[in-house]
Order: C-alpha cells, then sequence, then structure tokens
C-alpha cells in the first residue's frame, strides 16, 4: 500500500521534474498568468490521480493536455504580461501582442522551439503531431511574428 | 536592436511565473490528511482547497491565507470535478483535435483521392500551383511532385523542404520555390538554381514576371522581380502578400507597422495598404482596417477574399479553438462573416462563387453565401489535417492533407 507520505516523496520529484516544462508549455498555449494557474491545476489533478499517472509512459504530456483541456473548456484568449519596464531594454514592446496573435499551433512552435530551445520533436512529441507539422508552423509562425513586428527586428 | 530569438528568449525568462511545487504539494498534502482535495486553485498568491464530498466535520475547506471556505463551495467542487472529467474523456477520445461546435451539412461524396498508393507520401502535399496546361504540381517536404496520369510524380526531390512558403509555375513550366530558410529556388526537372533572395511569396504575372516577396532583411525593398538573370528591387514601401490578378497585374497586400530605421533614428507609419502594379506603374489604396490579412486570395473578378483573426469581426459566432473571419472586399464594401470553425488555413475562390476554406484540423468547407458544407474524411478526405485548398484551371477543388491530395468535383459542373 502506498503511504501519504511515499506519494509525497514520489510526487514531489515528478511535479519539480516537470513543473518548468509543463508551466512553459502551457504559457505558449494561455500566456504567464493562466498558464501558471493551469499548470498548478493539472498538478493538483496529478496529485489526485497519481496512482494512475505514475504508470503511464508519458505523464507530463497527460498533465499538459488536462491543464490545456481545462482552461479550453473556459475559451480564453491568450494574454502575455507587457515587458518589463525597466527590464528588457532591447525587447520590442509590441512582442506580447504579436505572439498571442498567432494561432495555438504556431504560438506553441515559436514559444517552445524558438524561445525556449525545445526541439522539434520535443513539440511534436507534446502535441501529438509530426515533426514537419511543427516546422510547419514553426515557419509560419515566424513569417507570421517578423510580419506584425515591422522591421524593427533584425536578423 | 536585439534579434528576434533572443528577444522572444529574454521576455518569456523574465515573464515567467513559476508554480511554487513545495507549497502546493505542502497544500495538498495538507489537505489529504484533513479532507479529501478536489481540486487546488492558485489565483495569485491565494491558494484554494476545495473539498471532494461534503461531510460531517466543520471546515472541511479551508482557504490559505484568509477566512475559512464554507460548504457552498461544494457546488464549485463539484463543477470542478466535472471541468477535469470532462477532458480526460475528451483526451481519451481524441488527443488532438478539440470536436467541433456545430453539425455541417456533409459536402458531396466521392471526391478522387491521392495517396500513398499514387506516390503522395505523408506531408508531400504542402503547395499547389498549375502549369499552363492545367496540370497540378505540388511543393514541399517531398520536392517537388506533378501528377502524370493518376500518380503523381517526383520531378525533382532535391528541393523538399519543411519550410518551403510558396510555389509558382511559370508559362515555360519552370517551378518556382519560396522558402524561408533558403533561397529562392527556380526547378526545371532536375535541374535546381539557386537564386541569392529568401523569400516568403513568389508569383507569376500573366506576361511571365516573376515575382517575390523578399523575406529578409527587413529593412530592404520587399518586392523583387526576375529580369531573366537575377531578383531585382522595387522600393514601393511595405508589401507581405503578393496575388497575381486576372487582369494580368499583381496585386500585394501590406500590413499597418510601423518601420524603424535605426540609423536615423526615425519611425514612419504604414497604413494597411493593397497595392497594384501594372505595367510597371505601382499604386496604392488604404483598405478597411477590418479586412482579413492572414490567407488571402483574389477572385476573378478583381474581389479581395481573405481570412483574419478576432478583434475585427462583426459577426460573431462560436468557434472553437480562435475566432476567425472571412472578409470580402471589393474596393468599396467590406463583407465580414464568421467562420464556424478553428484554424483556418487556407482560402480559395471558385468562378461558381463558392468561397472554399481549409481548417488544418478539420478538413475543407464550402461556403456558397448561405450555409458552410463541410468535407471531412467520411466525404473521402484522406486526413483532416488539411494544408492547402487550390482551385484548377477546369473548376476542380484541390485538396492537399496531410496524407494526400482530394480532386472535389463541384456537383454544378
Amino acid at each position: 500500500m502506498v503511504t501519504l507520505e511515499s506519494k509525497k516523496e514520489s510526487f514531489t520529484v515528478f511535479a519539480r521534474q516537470v513543473e518548468p516544462r509543463l508551466r512553459h508549455a502551457l504559457t505558449a498555449v494561455f500566456g504567464q498568468e493562466k498558464a501558471r494557474d493551469a499548470t498548478a491545476e493539472a498538478l493538483a489533478y496529478g496529485w489526485e490521480h497519481w496512482d494512475r499517472i505514475r504508470t503511464m509512459e508519458n505523464p507530463a504530456g497527460y498533465l499538459y493536455r488536462v491543464g490545456r483541456h481545462a482552461h479550453k473548456l473556459r475559451r480564453p484568449r491568450p494574454e502575455f504580461l507587457p515587458v518589463p519596464n525597466p527590464g528588457i531594454p532591447d525587447v520590442e514592446p509590441g512582442l506580447p501582442n504579436a505572439l498571442a496573435r498567432l494561432s495555438e499551433r504556431q504560438r506553441t512552435a515559436v514559444v517552445l522551439c524558438y524561445g525556449l530551445g525545445w526541439t522539434r520533436q520535443e513539440v511534436a512529441d507534446l502535441q501529438g503531431v509530426s515533426i514537419n507539422s511543427v516546422g510547419a508552423h514553426l515557419s509560419r509562425g515566424l513569417a507570421k511574428l517578423r510580419s506584425y513586428l515591422g522591421v524593427i527586428v533584425h536578423d | 536592436m536585439t534579434d528576434l530569438q533572443t528577444q522572444v528568449h529574454a521576455y518569456l525568462e523574465r515573464t515567467s511565473l513559476p508554480v511554487d511545487v513545495d507549497k502546493l504539494i505542502g497544500d495538498l498534502t495538507n489537505a489529504e490528511h484533513d479532507v479529501p482535495v478536489a481540486a487546488t486553485l492558485h489565483r495569485g498568491e491565494d491558494v484554494v482547497l476545495i473539498e471532494k464530498e461534503p461531510g460531517g466535520r466543520e471546515d472541511k475547506a479551508t482557504r490559505e491565507p484568509g477566512p475559512r471556505v464554507r460548504k457552498r463551495f461544494v457546488l464549485v467542487a463539484a463543477a470542478l470535478l466535472v471541468l477535469l472529467a470532462v477532458p480526460a474523456i475528451a483526451m481519451l477520445i481524441d488527443w488532438d483535435t478539440p470536436p467541433l461546435d456545430q453539425e455541417f451539412p456533409a459536402g458531396p461524396i466521392g471526391p478522387v483521392v491521392y495517396g500513398a498508393e499514387a506516390g503522395i507520401g505523408e506531408y508531400c502535399a504542402w503547395r499547389m500551383d498549375f502549369e499552363a496546361g492545367g496540370v497540378p504540381v505540388m511543393a514541399g517536404p517531398c520536392g517537388v511532385l506533378r501528377l502524370e496520369g493518376e500518380d503523381w510524380r517526383v520531378v525533382n526531390a532535391e528541393v523538399g523542404s519543411g519550410s518551403l512558403m510558396d510555389i509558382a509555375i511559370a508559362p515555360d513550366g519552370t517551378v518556382w520555390l519560396a522558402d524561408i530558410d533558403g533561397p529562392v529556388k527556380s526547378v526545371v526537372g532536375a535541374v535546381v538554381t539557386n537564386h541569392p533572395v529568401r523569400a516568403s511569396r513568389v508569383e507569376v504575372t500573366q506576361d511571365g514576371t516573376v515575382w517575390a516577396r523578399r523575406y529578409d532583411p527587413p529593412n530592404l525593398p520587399a518586392l523583387m522581380s526576375f529580369d531573366g538573370t537575377a531578383f531585382v528591387a522595387h522600393d514601393v514601401g511595405p508589401v507581405d502578400e503578393l496575388m497575381a490578378a486576372a487582369d494580368g497585374s499583381l496585386r500585394t497586400l501590406a500590413l499597418d507597422r510601423v518601420e524603424y530605421d535605426p540609423e536615423t533614428q526615425t519611425a514612419t507609419e504604414w497604413p494597411l495598404l493593397l497595392g497594384r502594379m501594372d505595367n510597371g506603374t505601382y499604386t496604392t489604396e488604404p483598405v478597411p482596417e477590418g479586412v482579413g490579412r492572414e490567407y488571402l486570395t483574389l477572385a476573378a473578378d478583381g474581389t479581395l477574399w481573405a481570412i483574419g483573426e478576432t478583434g475585427r469581426v462583426i459577426e460573431r459566432e462560436k468557434v472553437s479553438d480562435s475566432e476567425w473571419a472571412l472578409t470580402r472586399y471589393d474596393g468599396s464594401e467590406l463583407v465580414t462573416v464568421a467562420i464556424p470553425f478553428a484554424e483556418p488555413n487556407d482560402v480559395a475562390v471558385h468562378p461558381d462563387g463558392t468561397v472554399w476554406v481549409s481548417s488544418s484540423l478539420y478538413g475543407a468547407f464550402a461556403y456558397d453565401g448561405l450555409e458552410w458544407r463541410r468535407y471531412g474524411v467520411s466525404e473521402g478526405l484522406p486526413s483532416e489535417e488539411v494544408t492547402f485548398v487550390e482551385i484548377g484551371p477546369d473548376g476542380s477543388v484541390y485538396i492537399g492533407t496531410r496524407l494526400g491530395v482530394a480532386r472535389v468535383v463541384p456537383d454544378n459542373r
């Protein structure tokens, strides 16, 4: 029988490990504040169903879908925090709005692959799509992002 | 100014809001000691623990910090259980695609389908254009493919790319490819010529002129044309989309923007503009703010049909993921129609007036001005992950999907 202490121990290791990536993935969908809520809800769900979830092949992917679908049911629009000012002087102030204007899949590819260094395979695994599909969303997303930001961005 | 990737990374790192995992687990553990917890909600710094079942003990739900929460939260807990259960059930059914929010009448059954057996691999149906004789040619990660008889032959695999953005075929059969990760390519059979300019769009007008929209660097003229040897720039201001019109002109769309010149430290504001290049003369006209700007096409009469995201929607209907609108602009009147499905990714106008819109999740839809008819797997599409919709010179509608192409002959032909 699994005691509460052993459950806490194993879940703590799991949660500490997955929280950053889970939050990053949900940030791409919802923006920072809603991603924090969705991450906490997904982890709470994981705690409640730990006996089942711990045996899964990809428990982090499962919790991502829990967090995503739970919030999607409430149909939020993505909301990205403004660029801190003062704070990041070289970041274009229009970047948060430009990110929010991308479609969800394009935004996920841009935020995770381009902004946070995930591989296309990792994003493909997360979304359950092919690596080519991620590449296409990344290409289109970047093209739109550059377009939205005008020539202020120099590559 | 820092490059875009550094900006995105810095912004995300600096604005990240981590969950306090140890505090969350502590709350969950404490709750399990005292009460069964249905859900934990974080709202700012507030943590709300919600009891799973009503019981005899007092104060089974607590708010930390803050006043005690009473049994009224039992109803909230029940609602949250439903919220958590429904997605779990939905995930068992389909992990990736949320269901459509409404039923659509099906399009006619019986498209001609070209899949793996016809030589089309997964994600080979990427972009399409037509030779002067009407033969369809596709390009994408598998290279250039041409329909010959009932099979698609790989004309050139070397140019395969997942970042290919556009294809256009010149009257002499040369295939022109725009790729944002590489140079513009012209392909004649096995012979590939690289042209040292990156482009997001390529078009061929009726006079055979090849046009490209330069992808970068951003502070150089965007509109270019091929003079037979090299691409030459046309300093006509911003250009984002190119469309070859039936009257022989080239039409462009330029998104509204502020251009900043770091050398002179001056900024120039540009409105949303439609442009027209005709016999070497370029003119522009401002267009209404509501015109869609994501996916565009010109009807034979020059009317601009486009898809745009929310914020510019006049009629709104409930949609699945994002809110999108189809706009029609004839130069004077703007008509906006809500798109009742998510992730539209291409638009084409049939000579009979039907507007075809594809979705990367739900198949293709035909809008006749009154209703949307849906073409999905049950109507014969190889996959509902659609990549493009194109109208052939003979009126056939080609629907590209992840697993192949369907050719639909509208039933009024």
